[in-house]
């Protein structure tokens, strides 16, 4: 029986046991640690947020910086295309004048040449006739003079023209 | 076999640590206070040494004490249970230590008696009754005992159901820790009597007692750590859970 | 005669904390293997129905002692 009949003296022991040690962690022991755990757990919850927030940022950022190549490489193209529009029409420009330079220096020279022959061609027939006047008055024997000659066409007219009456 | 039987339970008997000690001092109170001493010593070490990045004692401290105020605070009372961290907080520790040391030989564990458990369980009582009563008054929370909505008929039994049951709670709280260590220190006594008696007269069976009971011995020991935590965790939970019921008596 | 009432009193206290731990046993196990998010708080509400149950076996331990004494 006497198993389960308290004992007086440590009851008191207890009593004063409970009395020091509830005071000692509650005003002393436990606050700081407490204090410790709320400041750690904040900590850690804040740092993930922080962290949240920081992919979000980046998420955000890079979403922009992809549209941002777009655009530039949408530019860039657009630039390049229009260069080569410009240069397209540039060339085809250029040939056009070349060509038509080509062809208006041809033009020109072929009517140099033209007149040239044509010069050519009338000096060499004077030159023939003169030719021909001589070499018909050594074959005749005698030279005819100018008013010879006009004699003798007139002389060939007028038989010509009798020659028609008939 | 009897005496020794009967010298292990007078070992385990409250008396006198020393007859000539000035203050009556039993062997349990003895230990009791060095457990005591041991535990303030741990938890000023700690609480100087709480940073923001644990090390060491803190470490365990902290874990500890985190263990007790989410596992079992929060864990039954809901967030304001943080309020009554201070006293279920002493209550776990105090236990454990004393369970603890009880487990290093020479000692014994301070909560082996019922001079102590039975305190501490009256000090849950008053503290359980006395917050209930704070909070909605005293006639309010003696009405309370009786759930709304029982019959009329029925309500005076229940009322002394109730009751009953309410002043027997500090008594199962003390016999449940006591005689957990108790019995726990009678097991590991009798397999040491075992060992004491066959060495004693070494024959044939002492071969095979001896080893049994010595392989016996240290699985109890380590059974006996396990148990020694287990109770001081059982002791808090319902401590926390006698408060619980007194806060939300009019539910 | 009085150790056999002590041992008689340890012994059947023993038998009915012993079924109503292993029914308390059985069913948290039960109720965890189907709602493991529930665990936490099953394990805590398993500790205290555990206690509550044990205290009435150590009451027979108790008695024991008090019989044979």
């Amino acid at each position: 029986m006497e198993l389960i009949i308290p004992n007086t003296t440590e009851m008191w022991v207890n009593v004063v046991a409970f009395a020091v040690l509830f005071i000692v962690m509650w005003k002393f022991a436990f606050p700081p640690i407490t204090k410790m755990l709320d400041e750690r757990a904040n900590k850690i919850r804040e740092s993930l947020e922080r962290a949240e927030e920081t992919r979000v940022e980046a998420e955000r950022l890079l979403e922009e910086y992809k549209v941002q190549m777009a655009e530039a490489r949408a530019e860039a193209t657009q630039v390049i295309e229009q260069g080569r529009k410009v240069a397209e029409s540039m060339k085809t420009e250029i040939l056009a004048k070349a060509k038509e330079e080509a062809e208006a220096e041809k033009a020109k020279a072929i009517e140099a040449i033209q007149a040239e022959k044509a010069a050519a061609m009338a000096e060499i027939k004077g030159e023939v006739a003169d030719l021909s006047v001589a070499v018909a008055g050594k074959i005749i024997g005698s030279s005819l003079s100018k008013k010879d000659h006009e004699a003798l066409i007139d002389k060939y007219l007028a038989e010509v023209g009798s020659l028609n009456e008939n | 076999m009897t005496e020794k039987i009967a010298e292990l339970l007078h070992e385990l008997s409250v008396r006198p640590f020393s007859e000539h000690a000035a203050f009556s001092l039993t062997n349990y109170t003895f230990w009791l206070i060095i457990a005591v001493v041991l535990l303030l010593v741990f938890v000023v070490v700690a609480s100087r040494k709480a940073r923001l990045v644990p090390s060491g004692v803190g470490n365990i401290a902290e874990a500890a004490v985190d263990f007790v105020r989410n596992g079992v605070c929060v864990d039954i009372m809901g967030p304001e249970g943080k309020k009554c961290f201070p006293f279920i907080g002493t209550m776990f520790f105090f236990v454990l230590f004393n369970n603890l040391l009880g487990n290093i030989p020479p000692a014994l564990p301070g909560t082996g008696t019922v001079g102590t458990t039975f305190t501490w369980a009256i000090v849950v009582f008053l503290v359980y009754n006395g917050i209930g009563i704070k909070k909605i008054g005293f006639f309010r929370y003696i009405k309370a005992l009786v759930p709304s909505g029982t019959p009329v008929f029925l309500a005076p039994l229940i009322f002394v159901i109730e009751l009953i049951s309410h002043f027997l709670r500090p008594f199962t709280l003390g016999v449940r820790l006591f005689a957990n260590m108790y019995a726990g220190h009678i097991m590991l006594g009798v397999f040491t009597v075992f060992m004491a008696l066959a060495l004693e007269h070494f024959t044939a069976t002492s071969a095979i007692v001896l080893p049994l009971s010595f392989l016996m011995s240290v699985i109890l020991r380590a059974f006996e750590v396990f148990v020694a935590v287990l109770q001081a965790y059982i002791f808090t939970i319902l401590t926390a859970v006698y408060i619980n019921g007194a806060i939300h008596a009019e539910h | 005669m009085q150790s056999l009432g002590a041992a008689l009193a340890f012994g059947l206290g023993g038998i009915g904390a012993a079924i109503g731990l292993s029914i308390v046993g059985a069913k948290t196990i039960e109720s965890m293997a189907r709602q493991p998010e529930m665990a936490g708080r099953l394990q805590t509400t398993m500790f205290i129905a555990l206690g509550m149950i044990e205290a009435i076996g150590l009451l027979g331990f108790v008695l024991a002692f008090v019989l044979n004494a």
